[in-house]
């Protein structure tokens, strides 16, 4: 690739008017977030109440919030979102999106794609020029950067449906769109086999085209009614929060600048300076072109880490986070545990109250997830004068419409066993291994002996 | 504006095309699979199980009421056999409702209300006395409910000597009588909701996500059998969850009353199995979640998986048919064969909160968040 070339393409000024409205609309979806989460209660059981967390590695170490800090928080997040609207982009973006990836940061039980996407994004816009003065010109990379990101956003989540599962058995959709076979005029036709196909395959279409697509000046008028209809019927199917209204929301960015400038004029009464593409000469070393390039390129490698560890990414879900795999997987889980005292005596751990639903329902089904709750009941058990010496799991795991199936080695001591990046997860069977309840049953006391539990 | 107009006509021709492949592919439909009807299932539920179950435990706690405050009022050995008796009677009918733990029997706490168990005696005796006491605090769970009458009724000695028991100290058939008061007060209050309005918002939510009256049930059900049947009642008192392994005979359900722990597992475990199978309290006709799996035209996940879950109920019952009453001295002695039922009764839950829940589809959480 020739590196001037790339220099002259992304330092050539353009109209920064689309970037400032992605701003405004980002900025009032993400004070709408924060209200929404803190009105169904959400700081209170998703971020203070539960007793035990499931930090992300390397973030073990942050201090949790009470409940006083953890309003603070979600005030500092709302705050900085109404910033980003009265034109302090940069200051609002970071007082949001330090607190929002904090927040998130806390617990893997509450990570969701949308909310990585939400503190990408907010981050982008610490750095981006997008005050309403930079309408007068910007870098075109500038302008480029979050189109980018939502192209990839699109084209990676289209990706990971090319699977057998999504392709040919449309699943999970068999599975879900069936429950709505109430809904008005469209509910008995979703419970058709057909159905589950149709949406499959145009979902995965959808996601593979609709971000080149939004580029095309030629296309876009056709293809932006789509997203919307699209995102319409998932967040109509799926119990997805707020992530329809955030990708059509931020497609917009896609659109022209006189398109922007008409409804920002219009509707927000915002008159924006005019373009004077003359005002900008980028001679230094361009920096922010640097970045941009890393980060987009980070954001495309990132995804494939999975590659690097062996067995079926939806059963170990070894680097499956991250990487826009959204909706893929109907899987249940269900975990007990079993500790081991100084003499060899065994006993099922009794977690009723220790872990919160949404934490029991993503830990049974997440191995990272399980090891840290082995890992976690030692330790409490120690603490609280209980000899706990090793710690076993049975893990019962259905996935897309499978029978349940034993998910892990039940007579590991997980309390001996690191999860860290890069390590395949050979403590997990392997999805085509399907050990059946009742051959778990039948072999148990051999493989239990054999395993020198 | 070229562009609103052009969008408009857009999306009027993607819904007008959407609606017309609809059209075109019902009536191309050989032989259209008919849609699985949950509402159906839920007034069969409601109206046949869940309304004629609460209204039995109301009628059944008033009687309770009704006796005690005969027996209280003039305590004789034949009054004191008529509460007994009444008492054992709401104890198996509360196993009917009992996983019904959601909607109105939620917003009371009522499961935590009527049957907390090991309870706390010191605890009751204390009450006893206190002149201004306040049923159902969190604290005092233990307390109160059908565990605390079994103390008050049971443990105190039989005939002649379990009534003295009585007239030695008023306050204790008055505080008796204040339990048997609360717990007739909220099964009616329960009861009364169900009837007032939360029946036709049950009916009516037929979709399957958080609060439908599907994902709703499904939850309670799962969630009390696991909880309360598998572990309560049989798993803490066997052992299981203590490193030595001691059974914990004082934990069984209703320790005192002797030879009813058993009988009340059993009438428990029926419950799950007709609620299941959808054979009703009241009327003709089932439906039940073994015909909904069956409508759901995947073999694996439906036919065959209704046919592993009945052949595990029956493994669960023939393997509580083995224990034997009472219960507290059992678990003592054949730790073996309750560490056996309890592992049936373990497949059980994973056939029903695994398998089953992923095959319908119905969200398995009983908190409100989002998903991706």
């Amino acid at each position: 690739m020739d590196l001037t070339a790339v220099k002259k393409w992304g330092l050539t000024p353009v109209d920064g008017a689309p970037l400032v409205a992605l701003r405004l609309v980002f900025a009032g979806l993400i004070l709408f977030n924060t209200v929404r989460f803190v009105g169904y209660g959400w700081v209170e059981t998703q971020v203070v109440d539960p007793l035990v967390t499931f930090p992300f590695e390397w973030f073990a170490w942050l201090p949790r919030p009470n409940l006083m800090q953890a309003y603070g928080l979600f005030a500092a997040m709302a705050m900085g979102a109404v910033l980003m609207l009265v034109n302090r982009p940069r200051l609002g973006a970071l007082l949001f999106v330090l607190p929002f990836t904090y927040v998130e940061l806390l617990d893997k039980t509450n990570y969701l794609n949308h909310y990585y996407f939400v503190s990408l994004m907010a981050g982008l816009f610490v750095f981006l020029p997008s005050r309403n003065q930079a309408a007068s010109g910007i870098p075109r990379y500038a302008q480029a950067l979050p189109k980018l990101l939502l192209t990839l956003v699109y084209f990676y989540a289209g990706l990971a449906k090319l699977n057998a599962d999504w392709v040919w058995e449309a699943l999970p959709l068999a599975i879900w769109l069936p429950q709505h076979s109430d809904l008005p005029w469209i509910g008995p036709a979703l419970t058709w086999p057909i159905t589950a196909h149709l949406f499959s395959w145009g979902g995965l279409v959808f996601d593979l085209f609709a971000g080149f697509l939004l580029w095309s000046n030629r296309w876009r008028p056709y293809v932006y009614p789509v997203v919307v209809v699209f995102h319409l019927v998932t967040w109509l199917l799926f119990p997805i929060g707020v992530f329809p209204w955030v990708m059509m929301g931020c497609t917009l960015v896609f659109f022209s600048s006189s398109f922007h400038r008409k409804w920002l004029s219009r509707w927000a009464r915002l008159v924006l300076p005019s373009f004077r593409p003359s005002m900008h000469q980028h001679a230094a070393m361009p920096w922010g072109l640097v970045c941009s390039v890393c980060f987009l390129a980070v954001q495309l490698i990132l995804p494939w880490r999975f590659l690097s560890y062996p067995g079926e990414l939806f059963w170990h879900e070894s680097g499956y986070r991250f990487s826009w795999r959204v909706m893929l997987m109907e899987k249940a889980g269900l975990a007990y545990f079993y500790a081991k005292d100084g003499m060899g005596r065994e006993r099922e751990v009794d977690l009723s109250g220790w872990f919160t639903p949404n934490q029991s329902k993503m830990m049974a089904t997440q191995p990272d997830m399980i090891l840290q709750a082995a890992h976690w009941i030692q330790q409490h058990d120690i603490e609280s004068g209980v000899d706990t010496r090793a710690v076993r799991a049975e893990v019962w795991v259905g996935l897309n419409g499978r029978r349940s199936q034993l998910f892990i080695d039940p007579f590991v001591d997980l309390t001996q066993v690191e999860d860290q990046m890069g390590q395949s997860r050979d403590w997990v069977l392997p999805l085509d291994s399907v050990v059946t309840m009742s051959e778990y049953r039948a072999y148990q006391q051999e493989w239990r002996s054999k395993s020198g539990w | 504006m070229r562009f609103s107009s052009s969008f408009l006509l857009f999306l009027s021709l993607a819904l007008a095309g959407a609606f017309t492949l609809v059209g075109c592919s019902r009536a191309n439909e050989e032989d259209p699979e008919e849609a699985f009807d949950r509402g159906a299932l839920l007034r069969h539920w409601a109206d046949q199980t869940i309304l004629p179950g609460y209204s039995a435990w109301a009628g059944i706690t008033q009687q309770l009421a009704e006796t005690t405050a005969l027996f209280v009022a003039e305590p004789t050995v034949e009054k004191m056999e008529s509460v007994r008796a009444s008492f054992k009677s709401s104890y198996s009918t509360w196993q009917s409702v009992a996983s019904f733990d959601f909607g109105p029997a939620a917003d009371r706490a009522l499961l935590s209300t009527t049957n907390t168990f090991p309870t706390d005696t010191l605890g009751i005796m204390e009450d006893v006395l206190s002149v201004t006491w306040t049923p159902g605090t969190p604290t005092s769970l233990d307390r109160i409910g059908l565990p605390a009458l079994d103390y008050l009724l049971f443990a105190n000695g039989d005939g002649e000597e379990g009534v003295l028991w009585f007239t030695e100290d008023p306050n204790r058939g008055q505080h008796l009588l204040r339990i048997v008061e609360f717990l007739a007060e909220e099964s009616l209050a329960v009861s009364e909701a169900w009837t007032g309005g939360y029946r036709d918002n049950y009916v009516a939510s037929t979709g399957t996500e958080l609060g439908s009256g599907l994902g709703a049930t499904l939850n309670a059900f799962n969630r009390t059998f696991e909880g309360n049947l598998r572990k309560q009642k049989l798993g803490l008192p066997s052992g299981v969850s203590t490193f030595s392994q001691t059974p914990l005979p004082t934990h069984v359900e209703a320790p005192f009353a002797g030879d009813l722990s058993l009988d009340l597992m059993k009438s428990s475990f029926q419950a799950y199995r007709n609620f299941y199978m959808g054979v009703p309290l009241q009327g003709d006709g089932t439906l039940g979640l073994d015909d909904y799996l069956r409508s759901l035209g995947d073999v694996n996940r439906g036919e065959q998986l209704d046919t592993d879950i009945q052949a595990q109920i029956d493994g669960a019952e023939e393997a509580l048919a083995t224990l034997e009453s009472p219960l507290s001295e059992f678990v003592m002695t054949h730790q073996d064969q309750t560490f056996a039922a309890y592992a049936e009764l373990q497949g059980l839950v994973v056939l029903w909160k695994v398998d089953m829940m992923s095959a319908l589809g119905v969200l398995v959480t009983y908190q409100d968040n989002d998903g991706d």
